[in-house]
């Protein structure tokens, strides 16, 4: 297990470096810079901004200052009005954004991902309950009506795209049925629509695995032993299958707290969320390097961490399993 | 079960952190279209910042809302040379900072010293090129090869006095002043954050535990993508005059979003652009206003200039002939837009009036073409129109393209891009013809033709004329108005001759106001400035609301205001 | 066999005697040939099935089809909803000048002209906020959202199977430095991705040559490859495993033999099952991207792009209720045949379950 984990922490190390890097140079390599605008500056503003942020530097200078806290020389040369300095990645500081300009990307982060983690559990919360209850709603009832609705219910939540179920949740439970404010964010009233959005394709994918799951566990053949010897089905399916069944969805749980954390972007325009979500478009495409930088690692390392999360939980419910295979 | 608990843990401890900062809601709540990008005054101009910087700092002197004449701002007085050199401005006695400092006139010396040192980086020096020994203190030239100050003429010979001496009249220069570039900034805080976080001064000067302003509002809580709440600043001169406690500016960028959150009441004011889908649902109500005064933005299109066929101007005449305004604006946008031929919106502004543009007729174009070579035999190649992602550009540029193809026989394809890569496509003229639009800086005729001198980087056509320029020089130094009026209609019809550019329409102001807000003016830059807010009384409501003509009745209608003044006949907005 | 003795053998708790009787009567078919033979008796798959076919097929013809021009733009007109209403002789002939028709959509468009005149459907569906036809559009948007997604989905497969097919042949230590690769581009956040490359192919230069949509395909396929390959991959290190491929391989079998005999069909159900998932993703990505406004061009539209529109159709001040109804229901009822078959082929190619579909 720990021989596992260290492996794991080192392939993180690697990864992060490669996605950093990457995206480091896909991103300037994009035309347009973070100055650019429909107002052109003159040119010789255009160059102190640029000075300011160390844009003038020459690529592998701006990379390594990115990357690590180095002393390269001639951070010092503009020391006058403007000058930005940062410690780099590896000190934990992800440099001023370039187009929040008030704010370093330290702050940008420490202000959405608290709403963005709130959204987030809360539509996996959401989720999962809608999810499991109605997967195993159809174990119970299987090929009945109420399968088929609930199939057919699961489809109608993975097919309609998340920013039409939100405006529909909108008109029916702000404007038919005055309930729940609009949009914004504050209190428990305000992420109720969000999460119901965010969460529904998770929802309806989770019934089917749990469908899925607990159909297989069903025709096992312990569980088919505890039927013949008389066991109520419901018991059965919820003491015995469930267990087995619901192995799948833990599986799927790193891919779907992906499929959220995106997903969010369009539920936090549509529910005006200042979550991280929205950074994760406009830093692109406002070339907010360092923003965007930022929400880059943080992405790659939360989902990193969760699928590895979720590979040891797998093992934990299944012991047959080996790590590595996982 | 553990991971279950954990999950409701942290929802738990996500939500308290959330509903820290939630407050209730402010005396006033507008939606400011998207986030601020600094609260900086030096280094923006945009509306969205603008209503903000104006309701917490205050310059020399200020607009009036409606009509753009010239208050008295920080300074009570002033006075103008003959030659309209030297300008001589009186503060007010006994003025504060929002933290007790008082205002002098050494704090508007150092913040317009600190928008001319080139390390600010400001975009707006060149508002203050005309003052004497600017240019040079700005290019770092100088007695000695330095930068010198005392050369520059901007001096406060006492606490309560400012001079300002100009090398050449610019007759719009108190306009000038009374943007937010001008504002002026509390020096001393921002030395202070520079002594105490050396790396990141210049985002703590401006946190609201920090920022210090003199204008009728602080900066009370600042939240990226959310909103910023600004706090009466009880410090202000004329504090007695400032209305609401607690303003609350939204950034909302999605317009479905917006108008729902004013439907039910969530904010005051809305400006931005209606779908035309209900401009036709919104056109009765009393809290739509829509068009009532022209707004100095203009809609066109760049003709990259360098390249064949399009360095020909009877080819660029041509292609502008050919579009019928009207069409784009009732059909296509309906919201009130007003079609222009011209490149100064609604061909008049102040003393200003625009040349006549062509004649508007088919025959015409296909005659000029016909000049320049191409005809239905002999098509123009094919070519481009780019415009940035947003489904408005793409309807013109659909409709501007078929006329273009059935009137003209041009082969047209269409380049949709990304805002920043349109941008930097239009920068490196790497387009043939581009969607822009421009936004006056100040109303004046010259903001809106200034753009199109040889060495102006907002250009970006490739188009040069010597005498335009010069024309253009000539206005820049003129004092009398009609002869400055004059001379810039000179220029643009060498411009209107050329036609770098296509103009199509103008901008209107699109307000959802609550018909309770006074002190709101839609004007012509779409500035507002926060201090003169306030709710009218019943009474005044009543008031107003008899002084309107036509069938009026109050209906059952979803908004700020519990019913709503509409046309009795067709509501649509129930 | 007589009835007698099936009668016997077919008794409940002799699972040996009962897979003796399905291999006699399979013997002599192939794998495909039983799948085939499922998928027959599998009624709701072989609807959505036939369903499918027809959408690609009308889809594929929508030129020589009498609808109204997608993009022509009534803008003075009210949205009307949808009405029963007769096909009309429409005053403008399909106007390609739009739309860049490939050859063969040219020859479509003469067929129409040849047998419909110019007779056009009415609003049948209603028509959007522009004045244009809603089922022409959703017709037309149909051939970029179906192409795209499957385009996507065909990418995914090629570059998920080779590469998921060589990490499981080769095993040990290439094997899990490969899947290693695809945890780390699994992290790559795939938004940002779509949102550069588009960026930086979309300056003039490169608009020619390589359109939003190759780009769109190409970044989507190199998105989902990366589960294919771990489904292709676990499938192929199983069966490297599996008594039957050993026994084969005790015999002498050749190695071709084995893979195209038992590993490829094998991996074939999992593949084409996973296929099916994979198209319904790319139709809800270009909706997610149209939403963004990096979908599709105008002036074509895609489901995406109709989907976008209809959000904007929903307010308090008036529902358009067509507008998101329609283009909904076209998405949904495409997911929903496509899940149908996917695990109708599921239980079909599944070489464990029984004739029938069902599994056991």
């Amino acid at each position: 297990m720990i021989g596992f984990l260290l492996r794991r922490a080192l392939w993180f190390a690697f990864t992060l470096w490669a996605v950093a890097t990457l995206a480091f140079f896909l991103m300037r390599a994009a035309p347009g810079g973070p100055f650019t605008a429909e107002r052109s500056v003159p040119p010789s503003v255009e160059l102190a901004l640029r000075a300011r942020y160390h844009l003038d530097w020459p690529m592998w200078k701006q990379y390594l200052s990115y990357i690590g806290p180095l002393e390269l020389g001639s951070r010092g040369a503009f020391t006058g009005d403007g000058t930005q300095t940062f410690g780099g990645v590896l000190a934990g500081d992800f440099g001023p954004s370039f187009k929040y300009r008030d704010f370093s990307v330290n702050d940008v982060l420490a202000q959405s991902l608290p709403v963005s983690l709130g959204l987030g559990l809360t539509a996996l919360f959401f989720a999962i309950v809608i999810g499991v209850s109605a997967g195993v709603l159809c174990a119970l009832y299987p090929r009945g009506k109420i399968d088929f609705g609930v199939r057919l219910l699961a489809t109608a939540g993975v097919a309609i795209p998340n920013f039409v179920l939100a405006s529909m949740l909108i008109l029916l439970f702000v404007f038919l049925l005055p309930l729940l404010p609009v949009a914004g964010w504050g209190t428990l009233q305000h992420s109720i629509l969000p999460a119901a959005a965010l969460g529904a394709p998770v929802a309806a994918y989770i019934a089917r695995l749990v469908r899925a799951g607990l159909f297989d566990a069903l025709a096992q053949d312990y569980v088919r032993t505890a039927i013949a010897k008389g066991m109520p089905t419901h018991i059965v399916v919820l003491r015995h299958a469930l267990r087995a069944g619901i192995l799948p969805v833990v599986s799927y749980l790193g891919p779907a707290t992906a499929a959220i954390l995106t997903g969010s972007l369009v539920i936090e325009k549509i529910f005006f969320i200042p979550g991280t979500g929205q950074h994760f478009v406009n830093s692109a495409l406002n070339r907010d390097y360092t923003l965007a930088m930022g929400v880059t690692i943080l992405y790659t390392g939360l989902v990193f961490f969760l699928n590895t999360v979720v590979d040891v939980i797998y093992t934990l419910l299944d012991p047959r399993i080996p790590l590595e295979e996982a | 079960m553990a991971p279950a608990a954990a999950l409701l843990a942290g929802i738990g401890w996500a939500m308290a952190v959330a509903s820290q900062s939630h407050r209730p809601p402010a005396d006033f709540t507008f939606n400011n279209n998207s986030e601020v990008s600094t609260l900086d005054p030096a280094s923006v101009s945009s509306v969205p910042e603008g209503r903000i910087l104006r309701g917490l700092y205050e310059g020399l002197v200020i607009r009036d809302p409606k009509t753009f004449a010239i208050l008295p701002g920080a300074a009570e007085s002033w006075e103008v040379s003959d030659d309209g050199l030297r300008y001589t401005f009186h503060l007010r006695p006994s003025q504060v900072w929002s933290n007790g400092d008082p205002l002098t006139a050494e704090d508007f010396v150092s913040s317009f010293r600190r928008v001319l040192t080139p390390t600010t980086a400001s975009p707006f020096a060149d508002f203050l090129d005309a003052v004497v020994g600017a240019e040079d203190f700005q290019a770092g030239r100088g007695p000695g090869g330095n930068a010198n100050w005392d050369s520059v003429g901007i001096r406060a010979p006492d606490a309560l006095t400012l001079e300002i001496e100009l090398g050449s009249a610019r007759p719009y220069f108190l306009q000038l002043l009374a943007t937010t570039a001008l504002l002026p900034v509390h020096m001393k805080t921002l030395r202070e954050m520079q002594a105490r976080f050396p790396g990141s001064w210049n985002a703590e000067w401006l946190k609201p535990e920090n920022l210090v302003t003199n204008g009728p509002y602080t900066l009370a809580s600042r939240r990226i993508n959310d909103r910023i709440r600004l706090e009466r600043n009880p410090r202000y001169w004329d504090v007695d005059h400032v209305a609401f406690r607690t303003i609350d500016a939204l950034a909302v960028e999605h317009w479905g979003t917006a108008l729902n959150l004013y439907l039910t009441g969530g904010c005051d004011w809305l400006d931005g652009s209606v779908p035309p889908l209900y401009v036709g649902k919104l056109r009765d109500r009393e809290d739509f206003r829509l068009g009532n005064s022209p707004y100095l933005g203009l809609y066109f299109y760049r003709i990259n200039c360098t390249q064949p066929p399009f360095d020909d101007a009877r080819v660029r005449r041509a292609l502008s002939i050919a579009i019928n305004r009207d069409v784009i604006c009732e059909k296509l946008l309906k919201a009130g837009q007003e079609p222009c031929y011209t490149f100064v919106p609604w061909g008049k502004l102040g003393p200003y009036e625009s040349p006549l543009a062509e004649e508007q007729t088919l025959a015409r174009a296909r005659r000029l073409l016909l000049d320049a070579g191409y005809s239905a035999e002999r098509p123009l190649p094919r070519f481009t129109v780019h415009y940035n992602t947003a489904e408005s550009h793409r309807d013109i540029a659909e409709y501007v393209a078929s006329v273009w193809r059935l009137a003209l026989f041009a082969d047209v394809g269409f380049a949709n891009q990304e805002w920043k890569v349109w941008l930097d496509s239009q920068n490196r003229l790497d387009y043939q013809i581009s969607r822009s639009s421009w936004i006056a800086d100040y109303p004046d005729a010259s903001s809106f033709l200034g753009i199109f001198t040889s060495d102006n980087p907002n250009n970006r056509t490739g188009w040069k004329n010597a005498s335009f320029d010069s024309l253009m020089m000539r206005s820049d130094r003129e004092l009398d108005p009609q002869r400055r009026a004059q001379l810039l209609a000179q220029a643009e019809r060498i411009l209107l001759d050329e036609m770098p550019a296509i103009p199509l329409y103008s901008y209107v102001s699109q307000n959802l106001v609550n018909p309770r807000l006074g002190g709101f003016f839609s004007n012509p830059l779409g500035e507002q400035n926060p201090k003169f807010w306030y709710f009218k009384s019943d009474d005044e409501l009543w008031q107003d609301r008899r002084k309107r003509v036509g069938a009026m009745e109050i209906v059952e209608a979803r908004g700020p205001a519990a019913g709503l003044y509409s046309k009795a006949a067709e509501s649509g907005a129930r | 066999m007589s009835a007698e003795l099936r009668q016997r053998w077919d008794l409940p708790g002799a699972p040996m005697e009962a897979m003796l009787v399905k291999l006699d009567r399979q013997r002599g078919q192939s794998l495909w040939k039983i799948a085939a033979q499922r998928l027959r008796a599998d009624r709701a798959a072989r609807f959505s099935l036939w369903f499918l076919l027809f959408l690609c097929g009308a889809s594929l013809i929508a030129p020589a089809l009498p609808l109204p021009s997608p993009i022509a733009m009534h803008v003075d007109l009210e949205p009307l909803g949808p009405q029963v209403s007769w096909p009309t002789a429409g005053t403008r002939k399909f106007e390609r000048e739009y739309w860049r028709l490939s050859a063969l959509d040219e020859q479509l468009v003469s067929l129409r002209q040849l047998a419909f005149k110019e007779w056009q459907t009415g609003p049948i569906l209603g028509t959007d906020s522009k004045g244009r036809d809603l089922l022409s559009r959703l017709v037309w948007g149909s051939r970029t959202s179906l192409f795209v997604a499957l385009a996507a989905a065909v990418t995914s497969l090629v570059i998920g199977v080779l590469y998921g097919a060589l990490a499981g042949l080769c095993g040990g230590r290439i094997d899990r430095l490969m899947m290693r690769v695809v945890d780390g581009l699994y992290a790559l956040p795939f938004t940002f991705v779509v949102i550069f490359v588009l960026g930086l192919l979309s300056t003039t230069k490169s608009v020619a040559g390589i359109s939003r949509e190759a780009v769109f395909i190409l970044a989507i396929g190199a998105l989902y490859w990366l589960t294919m390959a771990r489904v292709v991959r676990g499938q192929v290190l199983s069966l490297k495993q599996a008594e039957f491929v050993l026994a084969a391989r005790a015999q002498g079998a050749s190695t071709a033999w084995i893979l195209f005999k038992h590993v490829v069909p094998n991996v074939a159900s999992v593949v084409i099952v996973y296929l099916t998932l994979t198209v319904p993703s790319v139709i809800l990505s270009e909706a997610f991207l149209s939403f963004l406004g990096l979908g599709v061009e105008a002036p074509k539209v895609s489901w995406g792009v109709l989907a976008v529109e209809a959000i904007e159709a929903a307010s308090p001040l008036r529902v358009y209720w067509w507008l998101i109804l329609f283009p909904s229901l076209a998405i949904a009822v495409v997911l929903l045949a496509l899940n149908i078959l996917g695990d109708g082929l599921r239980d079909a190619l599944d070489p464990r379950t029984d004739v029938g579909g069902v599994p056991r």
